[in-house]
């Protein structure tokens, strides 16, 4: 059948045909079994804001766990108040901070996510009737892409309860540890307000041995430096003024 | 290559007497990396069976087709596909083990062999006994991952599959568990010991050394007196 294998026609030939057929069978593939792993990165996401509340049980039922302790509201960012025309089963930030009418886009952008929504669900858990920490969902580019995480933050609005990474695509071994639990438990009890009441956590070498400053602090990641400040300005963005803060605010003096 | 092999032996053939691992020392990174727990390590197995096996298969499909200017690339694009394939495929069914087998199913595109078995068979054999040997290369990969990774688990955290055969200290046991086993040199010693037993075992599969140490000079002067 070959009788000029080597040809540059038969070579292209070749190089398109195989091209093609890999490509539709990559398609399908990807495509067909995209419902499922959505599914598996929707339970993923209340996995990790289980974990951030920090009343994940391994292999406890996360459906029935979520839905027993966690209630889900909309608030508007700017003022911090509660929002009732938002339907928070179908609310998607990221779509949502990309439409002109819903969202903006950001000068000051220090996590690099361009656009913000005016909205942004917020998860309470609640304990006897009572909120007692607030996990907010948070994201902000790392070095190879946007990390999607939750922050939990205790009624005060001043104490980190517990922060997790569920989707990125930093450096395995290195920039991926973010979403390390032991790195993410030392976050647990810090202070990141300063007296200005502006956000300052960093990621540092060696924490300082003063306690006021140690609770802005939290060990970087060896080897990380730039996911390591990606977190940083994450965290300190969305617990700014352009963020979580106006409603931190309101969620303190509640109290 | 001896050309009438019986089927049979080509399965069996690379689980003990032509390793891929033990004889040819191919593979090795995935080895010492997804070998710390049985359930990554079983899941890696399979993968990559599947995709030597259907890689063989399809680049023996088409062998008379391939112009010998690109084979390469057209082995690195199915065996590329499949890859994506299989990786989608554990997202989808096996989230949890998918996530902490993380780049290695995509490394499997790089594994030498797959690599090797698709240049030196597939692209002369026919696709039965290409498939055959693309399993039983799979399934002898398998058999010393499945080996170290059960010494691993074992000794390192005391259990199999996840269920308890020694009872930790930490839960009120009797066992320590060595560190070193849930770390990636262990698996080193642990394949050098296993090709250590199995070249024992079949002593045929002694390498020639690579050099011969001249025999020592007499010396001159004998502290003993001669």
């Amino acid at each position: 059948m070959a009788k000029n294998k080597e040809s540059t026609s038969f070579v292209v030939t070749v190089a398109v045909v195989l091209s093609l057929v890999c490509a539709t069978l990559v398609s399908l593939a990807a495509i067909s079994l995209k419902p499922i792993q959505d599914v598996n990165a929707a339970k993923e996401k209340k996995k990790n804001i289980l974990m951030a509340a920090g009343i994940y049980q391994e292999g406890g039922d996360i459906e029935a766990l979520f839905n027993d302790n966690i209630e889900v509201i909309a608030i508007e960012i700017p003022s911090g108040a509660a929002a009732s025309d938002i339907d928070v089963s179908t609310f998607d930030a990221v779509k949502a901070a990309k439409d002109p009418n819903k969202g903006q886009a950001l000068a000051h952008d220090p996590a690099k996510i361009g656009y913000i929504a005016n909205h942004a669900l917020v998860y309470q858990l609640v304990e006897a009737g009572r909120v007692e920490k607030v996990i907010l969902p948070i994201r902000g580019y790392g070095l190879w892409g946007t990390m999607f995480g939750f922050l939990a933050m205790n009624k005060d609005g001043k104490t980190v309860e517990g922060l997790t990474f569920y989707e990125h695509k930093e450096t395995p071994g290195l920039g991926a540890e973010i979403a390390n639990p032991d790195w993410q438990a030392t976050w647990v009890g810090k202070q990141p307000y300063d007296a200005n009441n502006i956000p300052k956590m960093s990621l540092v070498k060696s924490i300082s041995s003063d306690p006021i400053v140690a609770g802005h602090q939290v060990d970087t990641l060896a080897g990380a430096t730039l996911t390591s400040r990606g977190v940083e300005a994450t965290v300190n963005f969305w617990l700014g003024e352009q963020g979580y803060g106006p409603y931190l605010n309101q969620l303190a003096s509640q109290e | 290559m001896s050309e009438k092999k019986s089927l049979k032996s080509t399965l069996l053939d690379p689980i003990l007497a032509n390793n891929p691992i033990g004889l040819q020392i191919l593979g090795i990174c995935s080895a010492l990396a997804v070998t710390s727990k049985m359930e990554t390590a079983a899941l890696m197995s399979v993968s990559l069976t599947a995709v030597v096996a259907c890689s063989n298969l399809f680049i023996s499909l088409i062998r008379n087709v391939i112009p010998s200017s690109i084979r390469i690339i057209v082995q690195m694009v199915i065996i590329a596909s499949l890859v994506i394939i299989v990786d989608q495929v554990l997202r989808a069914f096996f989230p949890d083990v998918a996530k902490q087998l993380a780049v290695f199913v995509g490394l499997i595109i790089t594994n030498c062999i797959v690599m090797g078995r698709a240049e030196a068979v597939a692209m002369k054999t026919p696709p039965l006994p290409s498939f055959i040997d693309g399993l039983g290369n799979g399934l002898g990969y398998s058999a010393m991952l499945m080996m170290v990774a059960t010494l691993r688990e074992l000794f390192g955290s005391g259990t199999w599959f996840g269920m308890t055969v020694f009872q930790t200290q930490a839960d009120g046991g009797w066992y320590i568990p060595n560190g070193l086993m849930l770390l990636p040199p262990s698996s080193f010693f642990i394949i050098g010991l296993l090709i250590w037993a199995i070249r024992a075992y079949k002593p045929e599969q002694n390498e020639a050394p690579a050099f011969v140490e001249a025999d020592a000079a007499k010396p001159l002067y004998s502290p003993h007196g001669h």
